[in-house]
């Protein structure tokens, strides 16, 4: 039985954190994504999810056990610290002498069954596990989606302003080198924002649509522009599309949200492919 | 084929010993590079032509001896495949204006009017102006190197290292990229540094060669003819006058 939309936004004040929430995550992963998908790092914003949901599970557990408060016991600055070491793991990747495939598959793995186990012994129910997991909360707290937004706000600025040096550092990286551009600084910069804009998204919607949109609206834009100054603008509306969309959807048709929102980014994917195809003929 | 302009070198090796880990892989060389001029490198698979081309741009220091550059020596280089990932859109345009970014430069919002400017002269010099809307992915190879060839020009080098540019090309392709490189050295104004496996493209594009080779210490120049007379030539490459002949050689 489907619920109207008008009753949606009818009852906007109680929707509009969640719904913009979806929508704000949704905009920066997109945009961020662009570098991951096209860069085929795929499975690097898999394992950051993961990791930061692993992350946001600690926190809880650490402030319930040693009686953690304030920043010690932010869930946010547990998923920056465990993601952003995930990344640095894997920009070390050759140092430590382990496979880029390997280490990646070793992080997804660590921060996924490490979320459930540590979930197991915080005293939370199943319930707020698969809202760090899967996404599935329909509220979100106006502190989180108010964290979300500045950091949405700064990353999307500094993405805009550096976008050249991303670009050339993610797709060009030997000739941007000989051309003396700072690609170590660069590449470690782009890092860090992707891993910020995964944390924080993972803390407030969930780590399944976060990959999701990390993924699928890069995939979906690079399908329908013919190049990448445009397509990062469009990436980010798509996802922007994805995460407000999926909300409602889950609205009417009763469903979960980080699942909703994962199935409109599919859609919206394999919409641009359909259009490509049609394109060629 | 016309001899180089006698003017100051571009570049000059003073007895410079290429190689790795302190070890010297190649015998001194002495050797000038100038405007005009096209030096193909030549060897046997594993002769250490890489090792060389790497100390020519920088990135590993000579052994013994010395580099020698011009003051004015901006670089320009052309690897042996250009990789852009497939499913990354961009269009030849785009990915010359990618290479117009030097330094600091990329912190400014937006390309100057002068790069763009540079792009579409490097466009015109490679002969690949009509191709600037297309993708790059979608390319032949032929045109992807002459794309390449296009975008190591977008920052005006005076000297162009050119790592087998054709080596994945056929024939017609071969000759199309090799006619747009003897077309800037007509120019007089850039010197070119050529690695190439293939005699013939060695005995039919190049001004001067040098012969390397590791293994028996070799680091021989002259003109084709020249060196492709010497006994190192013939031991290492085995080849009668006729076949030589075949190479182009002039």
């Amino acid at each position: 039985m489907a619920q109207p939309v008008s009753d949606f936004f009818a009852a906007w004040e109680l929707f509009r954190d969640p719904a913009l929430a979806g929508a704000v995550s949704g905009l920066l992963l997109g945009w961020v994504g662009v570098y991951v998908a096209l860069r085929r790092m795929v499975f690097l914003s898999a394992a950051m999810t993961q990791t930061a949901g692993l992350g946001v599970m600690l926190a809880q557990w650490a402030a319930a056990t040693f009686a953690l408060t304030g920043l010690l016991a932010s869930p946010t600055l547990w998923a920056v610290a465990f993601s952003g070491g995930a990344a640095a793991a894997l920009a070390g990747s050759e140092r430590l002498r382990i496979g880029r495939d390997q280490l990646l598959g070793g992080l997804y793995l660590m921060g996924a069954a490490g979320a459930i186990l540590v979930g197991s012994k915080v005293a939370i129910d199943a319930h707020d596990v698969e809202t760090v997991l899967f996404g599935s909360a329909v509220a979100v707290a106006p502190e989180d989606f108010q964290r979300l937004l500045t950091t949405a706000v700064l990353l999307l600025c500094l993405h805009l302003w550096l976008r050249r040096g991303f670009i050339a550092v993610s797709f060009d990286a030997e000739g941007a080198a000989a051309r003396g551009l700072p690609v170590g600084v660069l590449k470690v910069v782009l890092l860090a924002t992707i891993a910020l804009a995964v944390s924080v998204a993972t803390r407030t919607i969930g780590a399944l649509p976060v990959f999701a949109f990390s993924t699928l609206p890069a995939l979906a834009a690079s399908r329908l522009c013919p190049s990448l100054g445009t397509t990062l603008p469009v990436a980010a509306l798509l996802g922007a599309a994805a995460g407000f969309g999926g909300y409602l959807a889950a609205f009417v048709w009763e469903l979960p949200v980080g699942a909703s929102q994962t199935a409109v980014a599919l859609s919206l994917w394999a919409c641009a492919e359909l259009v490509r195809l049609a394109l060629r003929r | 084929m016309s001899r180089a302009p006698q003017t100051a070198p571009l570049l000059t090796l003073e007895a410079m010993a290429a190689g790795y880990n302190g070890r010297a892989i190649l015998p001194p060389i002495d050797l000038q590079l100038h405007r005009g001029e096209t030096l193909a490198l030549i060897g046997r698979n594993g002769a250490g032509k890489s090792t060389l081309l790497r100390t020519l741009l920088g990135l590993q220091p000579p052994i013994t001896g010395r580099i020698i550059s011009a003051a004015d020596l901006r670089v320009g280089y052309v690897p042996q495949r250009s990789e852009v990932m497939a499913e990354a859109p961009m269009r030849v345009q785009d990915w010359l204006l990618l290479a117009t970014d030097e330094g600091r430069s990329f912190l400014q919002p937006f390309v100057s009017r002068e790069a763009r400017d540079r792009v579409a002269a490097a466009a015109e010099r490679a002969h690949v102006t009509e191709l600037l809307g297309h993708q790059v992915s979608q390319l032949s190879e032929g045109q992807r190197q002459r794309a390449s060839l296009a975008r190591a020009l977008v920052s005006t080098p005076n000297l162009l290292l050119l790592d087998e540019p054709t080596s994945a090309l056929d024939r017609v392709a071969e000759e199309l990229v090799l006619s747009v490189v003897d077309e800037i050295r007509r120019g007089g104004d850039v010197g070119i540094i050529l690695i190439t496996h293939s005699l013939h493209v060695a005995g039919t594009h190049a001004t001067r060669v040098l012969l390397v080779d590791k293994d028996d210490k070799v680091a021989e120049t002259g003109s084709f003819e020249e060196v492709s007379a010497g006994a190192n030539f013939r031991r290492l490459y085995g080849l009668s006058h006729a076949a030589v002949a075949d190479c182009g050689g002039h």
